[in-house]
């Protein structure tokens, strides 16, 4: 069981404040999406929680340990990361990218042996890539990009798996199947942390919400508690109507609060 | 042939086993190097016009030996030379292995490479511009255009245990080359250790780059077109890339060098001045295929 521990993590840049202030853990066995207007932190938190940031006060641990004292295998061992921006330096196979999520067991790319074969091959079929496996990644469509991406974080197997907006740039239907795809990796063992712009979409996937402004944490609970019109307003300043359709959450934007 | 393995006519025999032979090994063991280099450099500036060349290193290291040329150290001994581009090479990358710990940017590490491969060039005129007599300012030239005339085994050797470790180094963060293709955020967080394996790269070009000059001077655009050339048959992966190009860095070189040799001209030709009429133009080809958006071949 790997969690990791945020405690009173604040992060400056040249003496102003993105993050302030932020505690909470992150542990397997569920999906929390993260919202929260433009700028309000959530990249960075993410990067923080990562290590690739040093926070300016606080600390983040996992099991116990300081990530910055982590080795970098011990924490690729531990937490995948997807991030927003997935720039590709060489049009490599779609199969070549996803064998790259297990280097950090000692697999080289073409040569794969035993349980990173298969890893990687049971990645490929969750994301529907297997036809599409000895593809350039520079002759891909957006969505199967994205896939791509996915399945080079899940081929890790990490307990715990860091999307920074999975779903920006994709259509409706590409949405729902990443969501869907993040929910299935969830189990007693995995857990992910996304984060997200449609509320509605993370509501109906999540398990948790954590609610973001201004570098702050200003709510986190469960979809039913925390998808609320004063919410959305306090998060994104606009007004909103939320009701329950066939299970699902639907958000109703009406405007800019006034 | 049969002059290689000690039969045929003595004069045949030397000719091929003292002149012949360590000028092709010397042309392959300088391609190799440069082809390694490049390879190995695009990979970690995830960039395909890097070069050592792009580092300042090839020009600080011909910066060294024109320096004890021009002090005439190079006079008290024939070692005196190689070593110096050595010397050369190393404090260059030395100073960058400081700067890739220090920067995270590998735009900014470009740029100063860059810098102060013009810094190296411009005090490179300055002792051509302050030499003593043509005698001097002749044999700089001859440094600068890069040749691999008139080596000897001995030369080869010199340079040997410089290329054999810098290869090891360079081949030993292979993985993390390709890894690199996703950026260097996703690296650190797939298992890379950044700053190590951009120290081991730097380090290894460094000592193969080196050791390339020290035999035969200031030969460009070799760590370009190589990997160039090979990259589409191992499927584009970085890693994959490095022997492949560091073998077709040898021959292109030892095929310069053959053109070179068999060319109809009264001067002989530089092996640089031929590398460069032949890989400059494929620079800029390079160049113009990223503008237009096709920046992979």
């Amino acid at each position: 069981m790997t969690d990791v521990c945020v405690s009173n993590l604040s992060y400056e840049i040249e003496g102003q404040e993105i993050l302030s202030d932020i505690s909470m853990t992150i542990a397997p066995g569920k999906l929390v999406v993260l919202l929260g207007s433009n700028g309000a932190g959530k990249s960075t938190l993410m990067k923080c929680v990562l290590g690739l940031l040093t926070p300016t006060s606080g600390s983040v641990t996992i099991d116990g340990v300081n990530i910055q004292s982590l080795n970098a295998i011990d924490k690729a061992r531990r937490l995948s990361y997807l991030p927003q921006r997935r720039p590709m330096a060489w049009p490599i196979q779609v199969r070549d990218v996803v064998a790259l999520g297990r280097f950090a067991y000692g697999a080289s790319v073409g040569k794969l042996r035993g349980p990173d074969e298969r890893a990687v091959e049971e990645a490929l079929s969750t994301c529907e890539l297997v036809h599409l496996k000895h593809r350039r990644i520079d002759t891909l469509s957006g969505g199967e990009t994205t896939r791509v991406h996915c399945a080079r974080t899940f081929a890790a197997e990490a307990p715990l798996l860091f999307a920074d907006e999975p779903t920006t740039a994709l259509d409706p239907r590409h949405q729902l199947d990443i969501m869907q795809r993040l929910r299935n990796y969830v189990s007693d063992e995995q857990g992910a942390f996304v984060v997200a712009h449609e509320p509605a979409l993370a509501a109906r996937f999540a398990d948790t919400l954590v609610w973001m402004k201004a570098g702050r944490i200003i709510a986190t609970g469960s979809p039913a508690e925390t998808l609320t019109s004063e919410l959305l307003a306090k998060t994104y300043g606009i007004r909103a109507r939320v009701f329950v359709n066939e299970d699902h959450p639907v958000v109703d934007m009406l405007g800019p609060v006034d | 042939m049969q002059a290689l393995f000690g039969a045929g006519p003595e004069s045949a025999q030397i000719i091929t086993q003292d002149i012949r032979l360590p000028r092709a090994l010397s042309a392959y063991l300088v391609g190799l190097m440069l082809g390694l280099s490049g390879a190995a450099l695009q990979g970690l500036l995830r960039n395909p016009l890097a070069e050592p060349g792009v580092l300042g290193v090839s020009a600080s290291s011909s910066l060294c030996a024109t320096f004890s040329i021009y002090y005439g150290l190079s006079a008290i001994s024939g070692f005196i030379l190689p070593l110096s581009a050595i010397v050369g090479a190393m404090l260059a990358t030395l100073f960058l292995a400081v700067a890739a710990i220090r920067i995270s940017s590998i735009v900014i590490l470009i740029l100063i490479g860059v810098g102060l491969s013009s810094f190296a060039g411009a005090l490179m005129s300055l002792l051509m511009n302050l030499a003593p007599n043509p005698f001097s300012l002749s044999d700089m030239v001859n440094w600068m255009m890069g040749t691999v005339a008139n080596r000897s085994v001995d030369d080869l050797m010199m340079a040997l245990p410089f290329m054999l470790f810098g290869t090891i180094l360079i081949l030993s963060a292979g993985r993390a080359l390709s890894v690199l293709s996703l950026g260097e955020e996703v690296a650190s967080t797939l298992g890379v250790n950044l700053p190590r394996a951009r120290l081991i790269i730097v380090v290894g070009t460094g000592l193969c780059t080196g050791a390339s000059v020290a035999i035969a001077g200031a030969v460009g655009f070799v760590g370009i077109v190589a990997p160039h050339l090979v990259r589409r048959f191992v499927d584009y992966d970085p890693g994959k890339t490095m022997v492949p190009a560091a073998l077709v860095g040898g021959l292109v070189l030892v095929a310069a060098d053959l053109f070179i040799r068999l060319a109809p001209t009264n001067v002989e030709l530089k092996l640089g001045v031929v590398a460069a009429l032949i890989g400059a133009p494929i620079f800029i080809w390079i160049a113009i295929l990223r503008i237009s958006g096709e920046k992979y071949d």
